[in-house]
């Protein structure tokens, strides 16, 4: 299939559109992922459901997949996008797809730490609207020119790859031999073992593994849908909590009544409207101009600017505000955003002339509290919310099912919109007493480890249907051919050898060994293996 | 000091990169800060505790205190993970009599006057000062705020007219070692 100039530059507009800030602060966590990017790639090139099954195969590799600080394993911008535009274009099956993927997540992330790099620029430009107290002057720094670098640096090389790669991709796989098509077929069977393996080093721990075996054992023994483990795994998660006592005890989570009082005697000068503006510039903005020198600095100080139009009114006021608030800044966005919400109030007091409130008051509180709600909100949205739902959707995708990447999209969002709202409003409420609040209740750890077990039910379930590795030996005993396939392993355990891969990456990854070194052995040992005849369906 | 103990110098202390990548990495059950400023604040020892992973135990202490407790052999059967907020403070742990051949430097915020080092890592000028402190004192320091990441050796990251000097008992490096034990 030729793809057209019109197709390349719509998805080469949709690479950038999934690495940018325009969706709700939601983007990261769905157009970004090559589950979603395969669908849309399919949608342009004509043939959404084939795009989303090479999606889904494609996103199980980086199902592991956390950033954190700005520091990333690889990038899947290129490895969605362009990844399903070669892999449809060249007709190649799931498998010889995802051997291609490997190295454009790697070049992609070059495209990454160049935009983290260049970023920096722009804070200073936002440094001098911020001395002249334009808060628009700030707002648009933090908005315009970072997205415009995103443009061209994720558009004009998807452009480049897309259009004038697919038919050098067609031509060289008409070249490669038939055997080397099947050994590529093999590793990419194996590769999902990397991604899930990942996951575990992240999720498993050796007392709710047995979550995991489950989920396996219901998957390839009774054929279970992996949305029906996952209700298992559902089930599973809430008893674990009651019978392990995790939960909270009612009324744990009441604030004392002195902080009660205090906070509602608090002057309120910030209206609704603003706390919801502030909020959604937040929300929307966080990342736009994400960099290496101050992260989210300049995202923070922009959300903050509906705030302090309201709360000052001098231009030195406002700018001083601006520059506080233009330094280093960097959580998880959504827990994260309890921060803002304890900024605005103090801001307010601030403002009221509370004379114990000073600017290196709310800088303290705000450096302070940042990196710990980082720990908390990456290990619940990025370790286990979006994982578990990712599951289902790419199973679901799997099957053929549009539901998988709509339902991914709809749950994930409502999730981590309603998060970030609750918090950023509880902030402001509480003040800081609210991280307590929020933290203290044990409702955090009681919901991760619920979630633990979920996950690790249904990615015992994903790695029954997505891992597939089978052996050709056959030993000749006296006159009888036993093939060890289906004479031995599946005898003992349907699945053995996918599961024993699986596990086999976690510890590897246990001991320190890379994701990209494993990646690499699984090439060697598919490709050698099915060389040697050792490795093979039948 | 216990053999598995790392070291890691980060202004963020208790963050994304620790609780999702470094704690499993490294197998820590045990964290230690060590602070003399957040030594007397309540608050934000719950809140680091609070932000640990559940069966990971948080402590902060001070420099003093820090002494003590890693000189005690068992003091966790697993590795633990020393977070700092700044070098200034390793310096001092060095000058306390804490051993140790190496220093992860993970974070460091940008502001005014800093010295850009590599990636989301900058120092100050006491911050540079006492980072060539450490190195001329034989602790080897490296840049690197994720496991996946490559190592990057603090000579290669320096601006190149500190990397090449290696002072060894200058006047600014006293001073350095001086504030970081006042303070």
């Amino acid at each position: 299939m030729q793809i057209t100039v019109t197709q390349a530059v719509l998805i080469s507009l949709a690479a950038y559109l999934g690495s940018s800030t325009w969706f709700l602060g939601v983007g990261y966590f769905t157009v970004y992922r090559p589950l979603i990017a395969g669908t849309i790639v399919g949608a342009i090139l004509g043939d959404p459901a084939a795009g989303m099954k090479l999606g889904a195969a494609i996103n199980a590799i980086y199902l592991g997949f956390i950033s954190t600080g700005g520091s990333l394993p690889g990038d899947l911008i290129f490895a969605g996008y362009i990844g399903t535009a070669l892999g449809l274009a060249a007709r190649l099956d799931a498998a010889a797809a995802l051997s291609l993927v490997v190295p454009l997540g790697l070049l992609g992330s070059a495209i990454w730490f160049f935009r983290m790099a260049v970023d920096s620029l722009f804070v200073h430009w936002a440094d001098a609207f911020a001395r002249r107290g334009s808060t628009r002057g700030v707002a648009a720094m933090n908005v315009w020119p970072g997205q415009m670098v995103l443009l061209v640096a994720y558009g004009v090389p998807t452009f480049i790859i897309v259009y004038f790669g697919s038919g050098a991709v067609q031509s060289l796989m008409a070249l490669v031999p038939p055997k080397v098509v099947e050994a590529l077929a093999m590793v990419g069977g194996m590769l999902p073992a990397v991604g899930i393996g990942m996951l575990l080093s992240y999720m498993g721990k050796w007392r709710l593994m047995p979550f995991f075996l489950v989920g396996f054992l219901l998957s390839i023994y009774l054929n279970l849908p992996v949305v029906v483990v996952a209700l298992f795994g559902l089930i599973a998660a809430a008893l674990h909590v009651q019978y392990s006592q995790m939960l909270p005890s009612a009324g744990g989570t009441a604030p004392s009544p002195q902080a009660a009082r205090v906070a509602e005697d608090r002057p309120k000068r910030v209206t609704r409207g603003d706390m919801f503006g502030a909020w959604w510039r937040w929300l929307v903005f966080s990342h736009s101009c994400y960099n290496y020198e101050r992260l989210q600095g300049l995202g923070f100080a922009h959300s903050m600017t509906p705030i302090i139009k309201r709360l000052y009114h001098t231009q030195d006021e406002i700018s001083a505000a601006l520059q506080r608030h233009l330094v280093f800044f960097n959580t998880e966005p959504n827990v994260g955003a309890v921060v803002h919400g304890v900024t605005v109030a103090m801001e307010e007091q601030r403002a009221s002339g509370a004379d114990q409130i000073s600017a290196e008051t709310i800088n303290s509180i705000k450096s302070g509290l940042m990196g710990p709600l980082a720990g908390i909100g990456d290990s619940l949205t990025q370790g286990l919310i979006t994982p578990v739902l990712l599951s289902l959707g790419i199973a679901l995708a799997l099957e053929g099912n549009l539901a998988g990447p709509l339902l991914y999209v709809m749950l994930e969002s409502a999730a981590i919109i309603g998060v970030s709202y609750i918090t950023w409003m509880q902030g402001y409420r509480w003040g800081k007493v609210a991280v307590e609040r929020i933290l203290g209740a044990g409702l955090v750890h009681a919901l991760m480890e619920g979630a633990s077990v979920l996950g690790l039910t249904t990615v015992g379930a994903l790695t029954a249907t997505l891992v597939s590795l089978s052996t050709k030996v056959k030993v000749t005993v006296g006159q009888k051919v036993v093939t060890l396939q289906t004479d031995v392993l599946d005898k003992i355990l349907k699945g053995l050898l996918p599961l024993a891969l699986t596990l086999l990456v976690w510890r590897l990854l246990g001991r320190k060994r890379s994701p990209l070194f494993i990646i690499i052995l699984v090439f060697v040992v598919g490709l050698v293996g099915t060389w040697l005849g050792w490795l093979g369906w039948g | 000091m216990a053999a598995t103990a790392h070291v890691r110098v980060d202004d963020r202390l208790i963050h994304g990169q620790v609780v999702v990548k470094w704690l499993r990495y490294l197998d820590c059950q045990d964290i230690l800060v060590v602070d003399d400023e957040l030594r007397g604040d309540d608050f934000m020892q719950t809140v680091l505790r609070m932000a640990a992973p559940a069966a990971v135990r948080v402590r902060v202490a001070s420099v003093a205190e820090a002494v003590g407790l890693l000189e005690q052999p068992a003091l966790s059967e697993r590795g633990i993970l020393v977070l700092l907020r700044t070098p200034q403070m390793a310096l001092a742990l060095l000058d306390h009599g804490v051993a140790f051949d190496e220093v992860n430097l993970g974070g460091l915020a940008g502001g005014p006057g800093a010295t850009r080092l590599f990636r989301s890592v900058s120092a100050s000028e006491p911050q540079l000062a006492a980072l060539i402190a450490l190195r001329s004192r034989g602790v080897r320091v490296y840049i690197q705020m994720v496991p996946e990441e490559h190592a990057l050796e603090l000579a290669d990251a320096l601006p190149a007219h500190l990397a090449k000097s290696r002072p060894t008992a200058s006047p600014d490096v006293d001073l350095v070692r001086t504030q970081a034990n006042g303070g």
